[in-house]
């Protein structure tokens, strides 16, 4: 059988693992990066450069050229995305002899579109999945050939679960690697379209909160689920508008006529908030433009018990 | 119904395939259910080698077209066959002691775990070692061997958890035979007098030899052994030739003792048609036996649906020989209650109680997964 040699295009720091596996199993011949992500491509290049593997950089309108000539010319036998923003034509994903495969950071088909982590997160999932699968020409809808997760605690922010969720998918790339080895063809399962759910890109209304109809957990995951990347969950207070970057659920309980949003108290650091069903949430952490600072600072801007969150 | 069984091989344990194979046939022709079931086996050795697994696998379910796969193998290695499996719609029904534990307890669609429990077995020893006593230190024992499976980190972690202390890990890695000694462990209890809780890992005949050997040593009436199930089966536990001068206490999932009906039904079914004394791995072929009469029966409708297979076998409890079995569907993992073992020390017999619903500490325990990077043998637990 061939030696098996992998093409791996990707975007984020999601990769490294993954890049990190093919590297030790020797198995690793290119990456390709988008332009745009220059300060991954940096880091990427600095990580391997006593490898001797080229890095390529593509944009939109070169890439489908750029990735035909390298995989014929290093006779690449399997393609592996690990987020990579360009779509790729049916011309391009069936050059591999053994296919093209993705690594989508979520579980599929449940959980098909660009943010999947953010989306668990949110929903309060227990479990983070990952799914390797097939390209084709939908959005995440290809065979599936592994899937796989792993747990999704109450105070994992979305960076958190990303590092967990790039270490699974190199474990799950090792097992691809292996299958890959033992047998001409890789095992795939179609989906199954009555379960499958799309989600869009997060716009600003999801990820700003509704103290109105939103309980304590919902906010937590939501905090987390915007930390670090949109710098925490939106929302305003005397107008002034600023996101949550750290909160917990505490165990105290606010007065009857407490409104949802309403400030109780500020207590060693945190900021106390009533929630809906008379729930306290304990706010550590803000963003502002001035900067990342702890709640209690709000009290410079005039936070008092009493104001409100909208 | 077409079963295809990846088979194993053991040196230590030369009956392990036979033995299984057998639970399987006897308890399907005592049922009459032989004629149901074709059965195709493919031998994967110690089951350390993935290459070999997976073409095996492939061939049963492609080539043989077997409608469950019966795979006994480690954990370690199954996860290659899961795409196979996936992709082929199939039920993959893993058999292994449970030495080891996964970092991953999320269900796989359409894969189902039966084991002897070794690791959760352990764990409830740990805890047990360190429970209601006023000395919290103690020591781990084991062989090089035994101690590449999670089961030692059950233990081990289960006993710190509840407030023990480990004094000192001795690793023996010497050959099974008359030059085997214990003389580093004994000159640690030598010096240290305050550590008399032992923690123990080995299988059936080291266990025997560290038996006579520490029966011999100075002071030895202080000590009190915790053990993992291998070191309480009557192989490890003949030919002591004198009287236990020290406590050992464990858990175990069955014992040939056993004296409710359907032990009783399961010893006389194998005496009659193999004129054979069960044993573990016995046990473990006559309950995927059971599976199978099940599945024939209720499942007609799931064929190439292996986690709908899952899910119907889930609404079952199963009288096996060790007493009720139940698929937990949060790990899919079967689980049966445990028993509380001593060894008397007047008769030198084990001495067996059930432990009642372990549900709570099975979800405990399998709520937690190994934090570190796991390193171990890849074989399967006994096939060395």
């Amino acid at each position: 059988m061939e030696a098996q040699s992998f093409i791996l295009l990707c975007g984020n720091r999601m990769a490294i693992p993954v890049m990190r596996n093919l590297l030790f199993a020797k198995k690793l011949t290119v990456i390709v990066i988008p332009e745009k992500c220059a300060a991954f491509a940096a880091q990427v290049q600095e990580l391997i450069k006593e490898t001797g593997i080229p890095v390529l950089l593509v944009n939109k309108s070169n890439c489908n050229d750029v990735l035909t000539k390298t995989i014929k010319k290093h006779k690449i036998t399997i393609g592996l995305i690990v987020t990579f923003s360009y779509k790729l034509p049916s011309s391009v994903y069936k050059l591999p002899a053994m296919g093209f495969y993705n690594v989508h950071p979520g579980p599929l088909p449940a959980y098909r579109g660009p943010d999947p982590v953010f989306q668990q997160i949110k929903k309060r999932e227990k479990k983070a999945g990952a799914t390797i699968h097939k390209l084709d020409d939908g959005f995440d809808t290809g065979e599936i050939v592994l899937l796989d997760s792993v747990p999704l605690l109450v105070d994992d922010t979305y960076g958190i679960v990303v590092a967990k969720l790039a270490e699974l998918a190199a474990r799950m790339v090792d097992v691809l690697m292996k299958i890959g080895e033992f047998s001409s063809t890789i095992p795939s399962k179609k989906q199954d379209e009555e379960k499958s759910v799309y989600y869009k890109k997060q716009g600003y209304e999801e990820v700003r909160i509704d103290w109105q109809k939103m309980n304590a957990d919902d906010i937590i995951a939501l905090v987390n689920a915007c930390n670090p990347w949109n710098k925490g969950a939106a929302t305003s207070i005397n107008n002034i508008p600023l996101k949550i970057l750290v909160a917990e659920k505490t165990t105290e309980q606010a007065n009857k006529q407490e409104v949802p949003g309403t400030v109780i108290s500020f207590s060693e650091k945190r900021l106390l908030v009533a929630v809906m069903h008379n729930d306290v949430i304990a706010i550590h952490t803000v963003y502002m433009e001035e900067g990342f600072m702890a709640a209690e600072k709000l009290k410079q801007i005039g936070v008092i018990a009493g104001s409100f969150f909208k | 119904m077409n079963i295809g069984i990846l088979l194993p091989r053991s040196s230590a344990h030369p009956n392990i395939s036979l033995d299984f194979i057998e639970g399987i046939k006897v308890y399907l022709q005592k049922n009459n259910l032989s004629e149901s079931f074709h059965l195709f086996t493919e031998n994967i050795g110690f089951g350390g080698v993935e290459k070999e697994i997976y073409e095996k696998a492939e061939k049963l379910l492609t080539i043989d077209e077997a409608d469950i796969l019966i795979a006994f193998l480690d954990l370690k290695v199954t996860k290659i066959l899961e795409p196979l499996v996936n992709a082929s719609g199939k039920l993959m029904i893993i058999v292994n002691p449970g030495a080891n534990y996964p970092q991953n307890w999320s269900p796989k669609p359409g894969i189902v775990y039966l084991t002897l429990q070794h690791s959760f077995l352990c764990w409830l020893t740990g805890r047990k070692a360190a429970i209601g006593t006023p000395s919290y230190n103690g020591l781990m024992a084991t062989t090089f061997y035994d101690c590449g499976y999670l089961h030692g980190t059950a233990m081990v972690q289960s006993f710190i958890k509840q407030g023990g202390a480990i004094t000192f890990n001795y690793i023996n890695n010497q050959a099974y035979d008359d030059a085997f000694d214990i003389n580093k462990l004994t000159e640690f209890l030598t010096q240290d007098k305050t550590t008399d809780k032992l923690l123990c890992i080995f299988d059936a005949l080291p266990a025997s030899l560290f038996y006579k050997l520490l029966n011999d040593v100075e002071d030895v009436e202080r000590l009190q052994l915790y053990v993992s199930p291998m070191m309480l089966e009557t192989k490890a536990l003949e030919g002591m030739g004198a009287k236990y001068k020290f406590s050992v206490e464990g858990y175990l999932p069955w014992h040939y003792s056993l004296d409710h009906e359907a032990n009783i039904l399961f010893k006389e079914t194998m005496q009659e048609q193999k004129q054979k004394i069960p044993s573990v791995f016995s046990l473990l072929g006559w309950e995927v036996g059971m599976l199978l009469g099940k599945i024939s029966t209720d499942c007609d409708n799931c064929k190439g649906d292996g986690d709908k297979i899952a899910e119907q076998l889930s609404a079952n409890v199963f009288t096996s020989p060790r007493g009720a079995l139940k698929l937990d569907r949060e790990t899919n993992y079967f689980l049966a209650d445990p028993y509380d073992c001593h060894i008397d020390s007047e008769t030198n017999q084990v001495k067996l109680q059930k432990e009642d619903n372990v549900q709570v500490e099975w979800k405990e325990f399998s709520n937690q997964s190994p934090e570190t990077i796991v390193t171990g043998w890849t074989n399967t637990y006994l096939c060395y």
